[in-house]
């Protein structure tokens, strides 16, 4: 405790006399920390979104095209849909007996970014999403509004929005057929929070007016029922009645022409594959710098070796004994360490909030700072750890080399 | 007793470049050594102080028989009871005066006591260098720092290695005078070693050294 005493004030000393490369090991140690855990935070955010997204549904049914695609598109609400199915071929499938639930949904509006989905109830269940005002649909053109959504936008119950046509910003809108919000939800960390969503009924409304509109009105009397055949959907979230249907169903609706069917646990897998690659590289790099800011220690502390030997024995002539020179030594390459850990430490987490602020204007998808991770304790206690042997070979040094002999004479 | 050698020998790889049969310095009693450059001066005072250890014999300081002690406890010993001003003075350029008063009692395991920094300096007369740092003071102020830094635990013994052969006539008296007022406000026993004969006469009593035959 004494040596501490001691040796803290000396090495602050020691490291003010040399501030410019204090200054960049500590910041070279930051980097390195806040880039890893930037990334960890921002890996572990979009991990348990894509899990919660994606609980509950096996299989998702959609147009030919990408897989990864259509599981972004259809789950996640982040990319754009591959095309439309017919809604009879939907009906078909959600009828097989392997299927124990299956959720139709319609997209192809949003609202100030915010995705409309057109779906039924059941989807709201899938989320567990509880209503927080109002109530949920029932009939065209209501819609309820996930909690972000409300606070983003400030609509609330009884308001009325016209929806934009696409799923970016922008489109034009179909400002004579207004919706109205009859319900609120209440946050529950899913896809929900960012979206609206209403009735099949409402989007295919919408899109049916839109088609009169161009130019086919005299076919606005047309059958009911054969217009019904025309409709279609965009995807079909499917759950299994059991696992077992993993292993043939998926086939036998990609053999439907027009259809595909893809598993979000494979996607993300598939996915997180295909990032893997660079994650691994970004980390190889953050840690190149952690060691590279070791090794800045480790030289920096065995320059000062050379230069101070005379201080060094002089702690001895004035009566400390060699474990506190030792311990001088390490907490100077301590002191280093501990402040590039929490400078790193919050460059990583306002690098991750500044990175979700971005984000978030732009795909709606929530990334925050304000958050931890367990495997944050991991990056500070190696970080820590390689200082710490940074110093452990100059600190002997030391141990050995002050010799208050040598100064009595010199 | 504040000192008391006997049998001492003491050398380096095998030569013996001390040798004293016996010799007690009492309680306040002030000595000076002194001998030729070569004759072992400097030896003694690192035997007085813990810094090293004879080849043979024991030395007792201040009831403490160091040559029994680890080096550990040596390097304790020195801190608390021997006030060492070098040939070198040794200040350490990253601290201020302050720092390095302060970091002798941290050393030494005392609180620091920074009003007795302040009236060290200033029985010095150098109550203005505080807070200057050793490269910008003269050599005369960091002698008397050195010498602050030697008394600030209020030692037993204080050793002091040829404090004034630097020094011209009017520096080397007043610093033996700073070296006898020091000694007496901590009730302190001094002894100085050097060649100077200069301050011979300031001594009641003085050891004298010859270069031991090889
Ligand atoms: N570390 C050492 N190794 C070998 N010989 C030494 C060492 N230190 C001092 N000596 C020798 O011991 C003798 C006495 O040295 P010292 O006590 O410094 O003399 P003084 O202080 O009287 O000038 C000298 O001959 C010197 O060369
Ligand atoms: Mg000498």
């Amino acid at each position: 405790m004494n040596a501490l005493r001691t040796a803290l004030p000396l090495a602050i000393a020691y490291l003010r006399e040399r501030t410019m490369a204090t200054l960049l090991n500590i910041a070279l140690l930051a980097l390195g920390v806040g880039t890893i855990i930037a990334l960890i935070l921002t890996l572990n955010q979009a991990g348990q979104r894509m899990e919660r997204d994606a609980a509950g549904i096996d299989l998702v049914v959609g147009a030919k095209g990408s897989p990864l695609q259509l599981i972004l598109s259809a789950v996640f609400n982040v990319d754009i849909p591959t095309g439309n199915i017919p809604l009879a071929d939907a009906m078909m499938i959600s009828a097989e007996p392997m299927v124990k639930r299956s959720i139709p949904l319609s997209l192809g509006d949003s609202f100030r970014s915010f995705r409309i989905v057109g779906t039924n109830p059941s989807y709201l269940e899938l989320y567990d999403a509880q209503i927080a005002q109002g109530r949920v649909w029932n009939k065209a053109l209501e819609a309820v509004v996930g909690a972000e959504v409300a606070r983003a936008t400030g609509l609330t119950v009884g308001s009325k929005f016209a929806g934009a046509h696409g799923l970016g910003d922008g489109g034009g809108d179909h400002g004579d057929q207004p919706f109205t919000v009859v319900g609120v939800l209440k946050p529950g960390g899913s896809v929900v929070d960012r979206l609206i969503v209403t009735s099949l009924d409402s989007v295919w409304l919408v899109h049916e007016h839109e088609i009169s509109a161009a130019g086919a009105s005299t076919a606005k009397a047309a059958d009911a029922h054969k217009h019904d055949e025309n409709r279609e959907i965009t995807a079909l979230l499917i759950q299994y009645a059991s696992p077992m249907a993993a292993v043939a169903f998926p086939r036998r609706i990609n053999a439907v022409s027009g259809l595909q069917a893809a598993s979000p646990a494979l996607e993300t897998a598939r996915l997180f594959t295909l990032v893997g690659f660079g994650i691994s590289a970004l980390k190889l790099f953050a840690g190149i710098m952690m060691v590279c800011a070791a090794l800045g220690i480790f030289i920096g502390l065995m320059n000062a070796l050379n230069d101070r030997r005379a201080d060094l024995a002089l702690l001895r002539v004035l009566g400390a004994d060699r474990a506190t020179v030792l311990l001088t030594v390490l907490i100077q390459g301590f002191a280093l360490g501990i402040a590039g850990v929490i400078l790193g430490t919050l460059l990583g987490h306002a690098a991750t909030e500044w990175m979700g602020s971005l984000v978030g204007k732009i795909h709606r998808v929530p990334l925050t700072g304000w958050t931890w991770a367990r495997e944050e304790l991991w990056v500070i206690a190696s970080a820590l750890a390689l200082t710490l042997l940074a110093s452990l070979f100059p600190a002997w040094r030391a141990y050995r080399d002050a010799m208050p002999e040598l100064l009595s004479r010199t | 007793m504040q000192v008391e050698l006997s049998g001492l020998r003491a050398g380096y790889g095998g030569r013996v470049v001390l040798a004293l049969d016996a010799l007690s310095i009492a309680d306040g009693e002030h000595t000076l050594v002194l001998g030729p450059s070569g004759c072992g001066k400097t030896t003694l005072l690192n035997i007085l102080c813990g810094i090293d250890v004879p080849v043979s014999g024991s030395v007792t300081v201040s009831n403490v028989r160091l040559d029994t002690l680890s080096v550990s406890q040596r390097d304790h010993f020195r801190g608390r009871q021997i006030g060492l001003v070098m040939q070198r003075l040794h200040l350490i350029p990253a601290l201020t005066v302050e720092g390095n008063l302060r970091l002798a009692q941290k050393l030494a395991g005392f609180k620091t006591d920074d009003t007795h920094i302040r009236g060290t300096l200033a029985s010095l007369g150098i109550a203005d260098k505080l807070t200057a740092q050793p490269r910008q003071l003269s050599q005369g102020e960091a002698q008397r720092v050195a010498i602050a830094r030697a008394v600030i635990n209020r030692p037993a013994l204080i050793l002091a290695d040829e404090p004034t052969s630097a020094l011209d006539d009017g520096s080397c008296d007043s610093a033996i005078d700073l070296l006898f007022s020091q000694a007496k406000s901590c009730g302190a026993t001094l002894i100085v070693a050097t060649h100077d004969q200069r301050i011979k006469p300031r001594f009641s009593r003085v050891l004298q050294l010859s270069k031991a035959a090889a």
